[in-house]
């Protein structure tokens, strides 16, 4: 178990900084192209919105591995361990049936529907901007399932 | 339908949020149960998938992410430090200097980067430790921190500002960065004001020994973090990059500062650096693109439609029109985070104070700043929740000392929302 | 017959556009005796164009109301329309939009993705509008960073006529504008005076390079469940808000100019066509090697000669 965290944190993690770099030069060079070449770039803006798309839906399923997603406490710190057990459970739970129903059902419905749909530009299918959320929803099933299976040893707590 | 829809809406929204459930996932999942009231239940689920889609697809939004990496650039490079000691200079003969120094420290911090989380962690990181050390109460210094956290989301540049030109339909970010200074600024003059009675009255009258700072250093070293400031604003009004393209080159000038100027991060440290932005990111991008779906949800059972007949209904002077919804909107802001806020409540509000004859450019200041007071409140508020984490004080304790700031604050907000020509003043002089 | 509520949603318009949408409406109730009826959700409530296509696909909602240049992204059948120098006037972009032998062709052309075209709305004929220099021919855009939408014949169109395009979202062409990040940009008379553009520009050159229609779309599922007398009473509706919409559009352009001109300081200047036309040749060259769209552009072509 801590072996497939460990290769999926690393993977996500190396995937994100890469995309995060990716960015940082075709904006660059959206700049540089129209201000010191005169001959501005016409694919950047598509490629970056697509380029965004991509690094938050990965993100936002890291964070889901980390456990990180920001949520309200004042209750349920004030809850004994057990109810807290529970609840966090719930929680992955909640998580796994939203990956399932819109991420990974809808956005699977979304990618076909938009595959006979061009993205202006790039000339390529839409479903392009579509297929991350669905491997958002795989990732976040994975790693609920693995916070479940940490959370049901209590000894052994959370790696992160 | 809209009852129905509207109690489906709040109900669940609430019972998921208190029983711990990530917000953007409660935003999401109760934008789902309210559009089922509209349509059938595959094609709300389906809609909703792509509305969190259509939420991120937009070239404004790239702004986030890239802020949000220089803010943790800056924060792990040091600048916060270099910042501090400069701000000491400004603020170090007054008494409670620490927490006058932390709360410039946080409005120049939120002048070169556009995150106001970042602002509070890396400055009050170094100053509320210090105060303690001096004899504050952690719970005034924690406080000072907090209340002047959200300067950095009005003082330029600040996603905020991008995100209502996002939801507004094309307002002017650089219009709206020209009034947010001003804003904010006084914003912190507040803070500094309210400081400094509290500080007189406890008798915190220690002063930073100016005379063994190294002066000519301490400035040496801040003039190229203070920099960017520059860069930025002549880039963008020299035309040679946009507002939103600035938060790229932002990332690219905290990279060479921290990288070879200060050499404060490597190779190795860039990478923790990498991941802890992609964090941040994953974080607020879940609530901006579940807030696109509430929109939807809200737009699609008439809310919009209700809430303008409402407000409207009530009475057609801009003076009440603006005082319902500033408290409707501080309300909001107890319970909602800034970015989905001004994404969901944009679109409703908006078209009913153009109906009243309000700038949109004036109307986006008051916003952002009503929401900003949001972030620090109990009991959804992001900023108050890493504060409190960064004075080691348990929420509830800083609620009393938070007070005179709320105060305070609150006054401004009327004041700025009461007389645009204070904001609308600086725009208008740039021809912006 | 079964009773419909149709959920009409539309971006952002122009006055004209709203009013013929909502009588439209009104005929589609009359006509049908109340079977069907039409609630809105304007002002791009539920999202731009593109997701509104989209939304209509699944059929989370009904009808819309989009550009023709959006649509060719659906079906390439419709990026004939932004071909520049397509027309040679008014009264030839009309008497296309009226043939239905070339029309039903493209407004079928998306059926399979759920959803058809059911008439169409003026929007008018795209000019530069520029802060240094009126566009009096190609020469003068040489070297203009002029902004163009994310659509590769106003890609193609402006590299040969020597400018310089730039794809840039709508919502930041003001700034850019007064920033001098652009030089210019093109559009029908309203992006000058409701999007306020006219304020950071100085010439309005009317070369009319483009006349895209705006296109009325619907559900499949949702007509094919009409009965046919719903359905022909739906088509004539939209029929006859056509006409109110033309009507309307040609006086609210002559106000928008007359705005551009005294309200907003903006030159306008007539524009010789022909060594436009013959800059942009390699495009219909180009078009050959879409066999598709290529005879819709030789049908379109016939009408040019049948009108003068
Ligand atoms: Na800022
Ligand atoms: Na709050």
């Amino acid at each position: 178990m801590k072996a497939i965290r460990h290769i999926l944190d690393t993977g996500l993690q190396f995937f994100c900084c890469s995309l995060f770099l990716l960015m940082i030069i075709v904006s660059t060079w959206q700049v540089a192209s129209r201000y010191i070449f005169n001959d501005p770039s016409t694919v950047t803006e598509a490629i970056l919105r697509c380029l965004l798309i991509w690094l938050s839906s990965v993100s936002i399923a890291y964070v889901v591995g980390q456990r990180e997603h920001v949520s309200l406490t004042l209750l349920t710190d004030k809850l004994n361990e057990k109810w807290q057990l529970i609840l966090a459970v719930g929680v992955e739970v909640i998580f796994i049936a939203f990956s399932f129903f819109v991420l990974i059902y809808g956005g699977g419905k979304a990618t076909s529907n938009s595959m006979s749909q061009l993205y202006p530009i790039l000339q390529i299918p839409k479903s392009i901007i579509y297929v991350p959320l669905v491997l958002a929803g795989v990732i976040i099933v994975i790693y609920s399932c693995l916070n479940c299976h940490s959370l049901y040893r209590p000894t052994a707590k959370m790696e992160n | 339908m809209f009852l129905g829809a509207s109690l489906i809406l709040i109900l669940s929204f609430f019972i998921l949020l208190i029983v711990g459930v990530p917000i953007g996932i409660c935003i999401a999942v109760s934008s789902i149960l309210t559009i089922i009231v509209a349509l059938p239940i595959d094609i709300a689920i389906f809609t909703t998938a792509q509305k969190m889609v259509a939420g991120l697809d937009s070239f404004t939004l790239l702004a986030v992410p890239f802020f949000i990496l220089s803010g943790t650039l800056m924060n792990d490079g040091g600048i916060a430090l270099r910042l501090v000691n400069f701000a000491k200079l400004l603020s170090g003969r007054i008494p409670g200097s620490l927490a006058h120094t932390n709360i410039v420290g946080n409005m120049m911090f939120g002048a070169i980067s556009g995150s106001a989380i970042a602002a509070s962690t890396s400055i009050g990181g170094v100053m509320v430790p210090m105060g303690e050390k001096e004899g504050y109460s952690r719970a005034f210094a924690g406080a000072a921190n907090i209340a002047s956290a959200p300067t950095g989301m009005l003082i330029p540049p600040t996603t905020a500002f991008i995100l209502y030109a996002l939801a507004s339909g094309g307002t002017s970010i650089s219009a709206l960065f020209a009034g947010g200074l001003v804003a904010g600024l006084l914003w912190g003059l507040g803070c500094l004001f309210v400081a400094y009675l509290i500080a007189r009255s406890k008798g915190y009258t220690t002063k930073i020994d100016l005379d063994r700072l190294p002066i000519g250093q301490v400035i040496f070293q801040a003039i190229p973090s203070l920099f960017l400031v520059v860069l930025i604003i002549g880039g963008i009004v020299m035309g040679i990059f946009t507002a939103v393209e600035a938060s790229a080159i932002s990332v690219l000038y905290t990279l060479f500062l921290t990288m070879v100027v200060y050499r404060t991060i490597g190779w190795a440290s860039l990478w923790s650096t990498l991941i802890k932005a992609t964090k941040t990111t994953g974080v607020i991008m879940l609530l901006l693109a579940a807030s696109s779906a509430m929109s939807f949800a809200m737009s699609i059972t008439g809310l919009p439609a209700v809430i303008a007949n409402a407000i409207l209904g009530l009475s057609e002077d801009p003076i009440i029109v603006l005082l319902v919804i500033t408290f409707l909107l501080l309300v909001v802001g107890c319970f909602m985070d800034i970015g989905p806020a001004i994404l969901i409540f944009t679109p409703i509000l908006l078209p009913i104070v153009k109906q009243v004859g309000i700038d949109p450019i004036h109307f986006g200041i008051i916003m952002v700043f009503n929401l900003s007071i949001g972030t620090i409140t109990p009991p959804v508020g992001t900023g108050l929740f890493i504060g409190a984490g960064i004075a080691k004080e348990k929420v509830e304790k800083l609620i009393i000392p938070l007070m005179p700031f709320y105060i305070v604050i609150f006054a401004v907000l009327l004041l700025i929302t009461y007389l645009p020509s204070i904001t609308l003043f600086l725009p208008r002089e740039m021809g912006l | 017959d079964e009773n419909f509520n149709l959920k009409l949603a539309y971006a952002q318009n122009s006055q004209p556009v709203k009013d013929a949408l909502a009588r439209f409406g009104e005929l589609v109730k009359e006509k049908t005796d109340g079977t069907v009826t039409v609630t809105y959700f304007p002002d791009s409530q539920l999202g731009g164009e593109s997701e509104l296509v989209e939304l209509l696909q699944t059929g989370a909602i009904d009808m819309t109301k989009v550009s023709g240049g959006l649509m060719g992204s659906f079906s390439p059948l419709y990026d004939v329309f932004s071909m520049p120098y397509l027309f040679e006037d008014v009264d030839h972009f009309y008497a296309v939009m009226n043939d239905n032998k070339i029309m039903d062709d493209i407004y079928q052309s998306t059926r399979e993705q759920g959803f058809v075209g059911v008439g169409w709305y003026d929007s008018g004929q795209r000019n530069f509008y520029t802060e240094d220099r009126p566009i009096e021919q190609p020469d003068d855009l040489k070297g203009m960073k002029i902004r163009v939408m994310q659509n590769q014949n106003a890609v193609d169109m402006i590299r040969l006529l020597g400018g310089a395009p730039v794809v840039m979202s709508q919502g930041e062409i003001y700034t850019a504008l007064q920033q001098g990040i652009l030089d210019g940009a093109e559009n029908n008379e309203f992006a000058l005076t409701t999007a306020r553009h006219g304020e950071v520009v100085n010439f309005y050159s009317l070369d009319g390079h483009t006349r895209v229609p705006d296109i009325i779309l619907i559900n499949s599922n949702t007509l094919s469940r009409m009965s046919d007398s719903q359905r022909q009473a739906l088509m004539a509706a939209v029929k006859e808000s056509t006409q109110l919409e033309i009507a309307q559009w040609d006086a609210a352009v002559a106000e928008a100019r007359r705005q551009i001109q005294e309200n907003f300081d903006v030159k306008i200047n007539d524009v010789d066509k022909s060594a436009f036309r013959e800059a942009v040749q390699p495009m219909y060259e180009g078009l050959k090697n879409k066999p598709e769209q290529y005879q819709i552009y030789q049908e379109i072509e016939n009408l040019r000669a049948a009108n003068h």
